[in-house]
Parts: C-alpha cells; sequence; structure tokens
C-alpha cells in the first residue's frame, strides 16, 4: 500500500476512532436539521412583521383586526414605552396606541412607512381614524437588540469552557490528582477557579459595555450597571455550573469541548439572542423559555433597553438561574472525581 | 517500633482484575523503604491506597499508629509518578503554591533552594530537565517537612547522573522521615534502600530490611537485591495464593526501623 493510502487510512481511523466522531459526523447533522427545522417551521423569524398594541379601551377590536392578516404577529403590551423600545431595537415593526379621542395612532419607524400605510387602510377599514407617525430610530437599533444576546454568550462560553474544559484539562494533566495528595479544600480550589474566571468575564463584560455605550449609542445608568453585574455574576455561576457538570460527566477535554461547539447552534437559536422565542412553534417556545440562557438574555434586555431595575420584576428571571446554579453545582459537588 | 506505616490484608480489584491481593506489612523509623516489582505489579495501585488516593475493596490502612478514618495529609508529602506541568506555571510559581497550600512561612524560597532551582524561577516547570523538575516536585513534596514521603517510580525518565543526584538526596531525605518508593529499577533501589518489599501480580512475595533480603538469598551479599528479587519472585503465587506462605516464609512482615 502507498504511503498516501496508509496516511488517508491513519488519518480516517483518527476520527472514526474517536469517541465523539458518532456525535459530530452522525448525529450533530441530524441535530441540527431538527433544529432548524422547529425553529423556522413557521417560516423566517422576520417574515411576519410584529405589531405592538398598547392595552386601551379598543385595544381588543384591533387586535382582532390584526388577526385577520397573516402577514403581521399582533401582540397586547401595557404602555407605550415598552413599544417605543421594540421599535428602536427593530423587533417591532409598528405600535398602536390609542389616542384619548379614542383615536389611533400608528407609530411606525423610517423604513416601515409603507408598511404603516397599509396597517392604517387594514385598520381604517374597520372603522378607525388612524394617524400614522414615523418615529426616528437610532441607526445601530438592532445592535441594541443583539448586545443582550451576545453578552450572555459571552459569559456562557466563559463558563462552559472556563470550567468544564478547565477542570477536565487539569484532571488528565494529573494537576487535581496532585492537589488530592494535599490538604488543600476541595471548596478552596473550586472558589478560586470562579473567582479566577469571574474577574475575567467581569472584565470583558465590563469593557464590552464600554465599546456599545462609546460606539452603537447604548445607554446606561449607575443601577443598570449594577444590575448588569449582579446578573453577569449570576449566569457566570450558572454556566460554570454546567461546565463542571460536562467535567463530571466526561473523561476527556476533547470531548467536553466537542460537547460544547455541538450545543452552540441550538442555544444561538433558541436562547432569544436572534429574534424573540414568539416566533418559534409555542410548544419550542414554552420550553425554551426555562433555558437559562434565554433568561439571562431577557434580564440583560430588560435592564439595558427598557431600564428596568425593579427587583420584583426581575426576580423570576433571577429566580430561574438561581435554581440552574443550585442543580448544577449539586449534581457536579455529588459526582465530582479529583482523578479517576 | 515507632509504626509510621501499616497494611493489614489490603486487596484491590477492578471488574474481574484483582490488582491487588492481601497485601499486609508494617513500617515504622526513618528509613527508605522500595516497593519493587515489575511494571503492572500493582506498585501505583498500591501506592495510590497509601496515599489516600483510593479505597481498598478489602483491608485496612494504619498511619502512624492509628487507622485511617481522617487522612492525615499535612502529615504527609506525595510525588506522583506524572508530576502535573502546565505550560503557564513557572518554576517559582509551582513552589508558590506548595508553600501557600501547607501554609509555610518562605515555603517557596525554601523549595527552591532545596531544588537548587532558585535561578530557574521564571522557567515553566514544563522546561525544566527531567532531573531539575524532580528535584522541584521532591522539595515542594516534603516543604512542610512531612513524616512519610511517598515517591512513584521517582528514578523514571532520568538520565544515569540525574539518578545517581537523585539517590544521594533521597538518601539525606530518609534520615529524617520515612521515604516509600516504588520502582522497578532494581538496581538503582539497591543503592538506596534500607527496606524491601517485592510485589509481583498484586501479591508481596517477601518484604524486609535489605540485610535479611539479602542474607536469605544465595550468594545475595555479593549479587545484591537484584538478586534477592529474582530468588523470592521467581515461585510464582496460583490463582488460590496456595505458593504464598512459601514465598513469604523466610521474611517477617515487620520492617521496623530499619536502622
Amino acid at each position: 500500500m502507498s504511503a498516501f493510502l496508509v496516511l488517508v487510512r491513519l488519518r480516517l481511523l483518527d476520527v472514526t476512532r474517536s469517541k465523539s466522531m458518532f456525535l459530530f459526523f452522525v448525529l450533530l447533522p441530524l441535530v441540527l436539521l431538527c433544529v432548524v427545522a422547529g425553529v423556522f417551521a413557521e417560516g423566517h423569524p422576520f417574515e411576519r412583521k410584529q405589531v405592538l398594541v398598547v392595552e386601551s379601551q379598543g385595544h381588543a377590536g384591533v387586535l382582532r383586526a390584526l388577526a385577520k392578516a397573516p402577514e403581521v404577529r399582533p401582540e397586547r403590551i401595557a404602555d407605550a414605552a415598552h413599544g417605543r423600545t421594540a421599535l428602536r431595537t427593530r423587533v417591532a415593526s409598528a405600535v398602536v396606541l390609542f389616542e384619548s379621542d379614542g383615536n389611533v395612532r400608528l407609530l411606525v419607524a423610517p423604513y416601515d412607512g409603507l408598511f404603516g400605510k397599509g396597517l392604517a387602510s387594514l385598520l381604517e377599514s374597520e372603522g378607525a381614524v388612524v394617524v400614522v407617525e414615523t418615529v426616528g430610530v437610532p441607526r445601530w437599533g438592532y445592535v441594541h437588540y443583539l448586545f443582550p444576546g451576545l453578552l450572555t454568550f459571552t459569559v456562557l462560553l466563559a463558563g462552559l469552557f472556563g470550567m468544564g474544559s478547565a477542570m477536565v484539562r487539569y484532571r488528565e494533566n494529573l494537576f487535581l490528582k496532585k492537589l488530592a495528595t494535599t490538604p488543600l479544600r476541595r471548596s478552596t480550589f473550586v472558589a478560586a477557579q470562579l473567582s479566577a474566571r469571574g474577574l475575567l468575564v467581569l472584565a470583558q463584560v465590563t469593557l464590552m459595555i464600554a465599546a456599545a455605550w462609546g460606539f452603537f449609542d447604548i445607554t446606561l445608568t449607575a443601577r443598570s450597571a449594577a444590575w448588569l453585574m449582579v446578573i453577569t455574576v449570576l449566569g457566570l455561576l450558572t454556566f460554570t455550573g454546567a461546565g463542571f457538570v460536562l467535567a463530571c460527566v466526561f473523561r476527556t477535554e476533547t470531548l467536553v469541548v466537542d460537547t460544547i461547539s455541538a450545543a452552540t447552534t441550538p442555544l444561538v437559536l433558541f436562547s432569544e439572542i436572534f429574534f424573540p422565542l414568539d416566533d418559534l412553534p409555542r410548544l419550542l417556545a414554552q420550553s425554551c423559555v426555562l433555558l437559562p440562557s434565554t433568561q439571562m438574555v431577557r434580564l440583560v434586555r430588560a435592564v439595558l433597553l427598557y431600564g428596568e431595575t425593579d427587583l420584583l420584576r426581575l426576580a423570576p428571571g433571577l429566580a430561574i438561574l438561581g435554581a440552574w446554579t443550585v442543580v448544577t453545582y449539586g449534581t457536579s459537588l455529588l459526582s465530582f472525581k479529583w482523578h479517576r | 517500633m515507632n509504626e509510621v506505616l501499616a497494611a493489614q490484608g489490603i486487596s484491590q480489584t477492578f471488574g474481574d482484575v484483582q490488582a491487588l491481593r492481601d497485601v499486609s506489612f508494617r513500617f515504622g523509623g526513618p528509613q527508605l523503604v522500595a516497593i519493587l516489582g515489575p511494571n503492572g505489579a500493582g506498585k501505583t495501585t498500591l501506592l495510590d491506597i497509601l496515599e489516600g488516593l483510593r479505597e481498598p475493596t478489602r483491608g485496612e490502612l494504619r498511619l502512624f499508629g492509628e487507622p485511617v478514618r481522617r487522612y492525615p495529609r499535612r502529615r504527609v508529602g506525595v510525588v506522583l509518578q506524572k508530576e502535573f506541568t502546565l505550560d503557564s506555571v513557572t518554576t517559582g510559581e509551582y513552589a508558590e503554591l506548595f508553600a501557600a497550600i501547607y501554609d509555610v512561612r518562605d515555603g517557596a524560597g525554601a523549595i527552591l533552594r532545596t531544588a537548587r532551582l532558585a535561578h530557574r524561577a521564571r522557567v515553566s516547570v514544563a522546561r525544566l530537565s527531567g532531573g531539575e523538575a524532580q528535584r522541584l516536585f521532591i522539595a515542594a513534596a516534603q516543604v512542610h517537612d512531612p513524616e512519610l514521603l511517598f515517591l512513584d517510580e521517582p528514578t523514571a525518565r532520568l538520565d544515569p547522573e540525574a539518578r545517581r543526584e537523585l539517590g544521594v538526596w533521597l538518601r539525606e531525605t530518609s534520615r529524617h522521615r520515612t521515604v516509600v518508593m516504588t520502582t522497578h529499577d532494581l538496581r538503582e533501589a539497591d543503592k538506596v534502600c534500607d527496606s524491601a518489599l517485592f510485589l509481583v501480580d498484586g501479591a508481596i512475595r517477601a518484604q524486609g530490611t535489605r540485610t535479611e533480603l539479602l542474607k536469605a538469598t544465595p550468594n545475595g551479599e555479593t549479587n545484591g537485591l537484584e538478586a534477592a528479587f529474582f530468588h523470592f519472585c521467581s515461585v510464582r503465587i496460583d490463582a488460590t495464593g496456595d505458593a504464598t506462605s512459601l514465598v513469604r516464609a523466610p521474611m517477617a512482615s515487620d520492617m521496623g526501623d530499619a536502622r
């Protein structure tokens, strides 16, 4: 057999003998196909334009009228400020407000002027008096929507790799076995890893926020900055906990890295990073709400874009992240081994 | 005898494989004990158990005269067969870590001085030579002045000069503490050990002080520990362990203070 064929054979065997081969070459493409099919089962996320209707007398009639138009996705909201932020971040295409005299004011962004005219015609055909107002939106509007997702994703990767991959590497090169021969407490070691990772991630997040503030017109108050740090720390705890679980399950760093890489694409699609979960099939959307990444994206978005700093309103998201942290760390501490 | 380390009927199985069979011994006093055996004899498994890294399937371990309930890590030092080396960790940082773990003031400086590596403090541990690295690992493992020091195959991967140097050092350090080392290098062990324990197929074939083992071997005093090892280990233990008494008879299981 020629050297060329031997090398081809060895390379093929190198791949096929790998424990993650089945995951990467067989399972992952099929899983991704199913994920994409699920995500886009009802079309492209931005195919149906979102119209937000502010709660008021008469909103039910407007919602009924909008429900007849398949090209729009109507949603009821509590206040106009929320609607304006949704317009600014280009998540919504129009916001319907009710004036004190009962007339309808239709807010649309400059790039949705034509859509606004069509929408006004639809509402007028139902007997409403409609005034269309074009509102200014920042150039970086969609970046504002994406930013919380990118920030979450940064923390997610730092947590999963920082704990999962590092722990398995430390176990593989016998660092953990060596430490197990010393009086060092397990909790001291884990706390040190978390602290180091926490400092790095906080520096990273601060840099990202500074760049977003300096170059992309994202505004921030001291209160919201403080909340962002709290959410970042809680998110990091959650994701390092998940990384810790991976370190308990997998024996080699390659397997951990492969698994994290494989999980990345579904997480990006299912965590409201690029588009709201409302665009997904209902059952899928309801399940994805429970993902820690979705909750962190929502919390950062609430604080950063909607200026939310009320603990009670942030509490549900914080509680879900906290629950994930408890479950992942509990599982890991019960099953973790310094060496195999 | 001031008992330092004792094993009573220790056995270890991994699935169908019996890695250790009814291992018993007692060591005490400052001395260097060599656990000798070929590759796969169960030396590292035994050392893992003695170091408190693994629970034996059966049997009891005693340290410093008491059964081990909570392993007394502050009284024990360990050098693993393959020590960790992280590319990003320098020699100085490695020393600093172990000085901090054992809470020894100026411990890092002491480790570097003992290992004669103060001038290499900023060099990555991964870039040290085999001999330098082994000196560092041993110095770090005894920064807290342990009463008992375990070394797993300390001479493996060392060149002859580094082996000779390590031998001198082992003699010196074993004057103050009990040192237990595993090795399959019989000649190196012969130069440094006070007592030896021959382990083959997970069972002890013979044990005793070096002098006792040599005396019990035909021409042992001339031919050294290597001859003693082959003398005692040429008889294989069968599956039922029938030959155990035959090979163990010449030696006591109590090595006491070998000096």
